[in-house]
């Protein structure tokens, strides 16, 4: 379990970056996975006073700040329009509501988790996040890089015409996922599918233009989107742990790549 | 470090090591409804309820709920009566959510109606 021997609720962005650069500083996001370390922590940073647990938004962009819970996400009224219940969708097998009311969405990305079905999500929409130290940067390009000390301060949805659908693949209820799955569909030509729990780090691939534009118009065949899924799945990496080996990975990569696909066809319809 | 919050409407403080867990803090003052079952963050059984949201007490750190409001099934009795004659045995299971005795499945019974 964690040893804390200081608690600073920080006053500011700046002093929780400044806080945050030694290596025995430990900033706090719902404590869920940092709880479960042996880890030693001089000082941790409590975020929660500076209001970053509000999802705002506008005409554009959705804004989340990083305290913002998977509660907070799963019964948005606005993020659940946009990505057409998807939000919810992604959050409800993890765990139950107590743990969801503590779980933000800024320790679920900065973790980089593997099992992260927040990051799937999410980096299938066209998402940015702004660090204290970095500014802005693609949720893609974050996802991929090195933890550093930087602090999260929110991600920024940007809003587009589109369809959106996400599966997960667990072996009961409310355990870590053995895949994650997310396919966006939009009017702007970058349509995506997402893999993550594989059990590697989520990660993202293009689909081809003129598959983007079949599922659109719901036109591709049950042949067409097996042969698709097959070429995306086969653009990942899979690998194997006590929940399963890089075999059944893969073949479930697959399958949820063709469901995904097959309910976006559906959603396009309606 | 010292911390202050309003526990089932009593304002409450006490001294505190920064790393007290919320479920040791309210355990500390009485509350013995709340019960660490798996040490996982999975089980539910220290639910309190944090500003009115339930919340696994055994991943909270005390120092987080400083200037809360928190809820535990001994402030919220009339209500956690109400799903009691659900359970089996209800004369037992609410002498055990009366007595915060924790014997046999029954430490279940907190857990139950907090989440109920």
């Amino acid at each position: 379990m964690i040893k804390i021997k200081d608690y600073i609720r920080a006053g500011s962005l700046e002093e929780a970056y400044e806080l945050n650069q030694k290596r025995s500083a430990c900033i706090l996001g719902g404590m869920l996975w940092t709880k479960m370390g042996e880890r030693q922590v001089q000082t941790a940073i409590d975020l929660s006073g500076l209001g970053l647990d509000q999802i705002e938004e506008s005409e554009e962009e959705f804004s989340i700040g990083c305290m913002v819970t998977l509660r907070q996400m799963e019964e948005h009224e606005g993020l659940n329009a946009y990505t057409d219940g998807e939000a919810r969708e992604s959050v409800r097998s993890i765990v139950g509501v107590q743990f969801r009311n503590l779980a933000t969405v800024g320790g679920s990305i900065f973790g980089r988790f593997g099992f992260s079905d927040v990051l799937t999500l999410f980096l299938a929409l066209d998402t940015e996040v702004e660090l204290v130290h970095a500014g802005r940067m693609s949720l893609a390009e974050f996802a991929c890089s090195k933890r550093d000390r930087d602090v999260l301060v929110r991600l920024i949805v940007k809003k587009h015409e589109g369809v959106t659908v996400y599966q997960s693949h667990r072996n009961s209820r409310t355990d870590f996922p053995v895949l994650t799955c997310a396919v966006r569909v939009e009017d702007r030509e970058k349509d995506v599918a997402v893999l993550g729990a594989r059990p590697a780090k989520a990660a993202r691939v293009e689909l081809p233009a003129e598959l983007a534009k079949r599922l659109a118009a719901g036109k591709a065949s049950a042949e067409e989107l097996k042969a698709a899924a097959s070429e995306i799945s086969d653009q990942f990496t899979y690998g194997s742990n006590m929940r399963g080996s890089a075999g059944v990975s893969s073949s479930s990569g697959t399958g949820a790549a063709r469901r995904c696909m097959e309910e976006i066809q559906k959603k396009e319809e309606q | 470090m010292k911390i202050s919050m309003i526990l089932n409407g009593k304002k409450t403080e006490a001294e505190i090591d920064a790393d007290m867990l919320l479920i040791d803090f309210v355990r500390s003052q009485g509350c013995y409804s709340v019960k660490r079952g798996c040490e996982t963050s999975n089980c539910g059984l220290c639910t309190v309820f944090l500003e009115g949201k339930p919340v696994l007490s055994c991943s909270v750190l005390a120092a987080r709920a400083n200037g809360c409001k928190v809820d535990t099934l001994e402030g919220l009795q009339e209500e956690a009566e109400e799903f009691v004659p659900l359970l089996p045995d209800r004369r037992r299971a609410v002498r055990v959510l009366q007595s915060g005795d924790d014997y046999e499945c029954d430490c279940a019974v907190p857990g139950k109606s907090g989440s109920e």
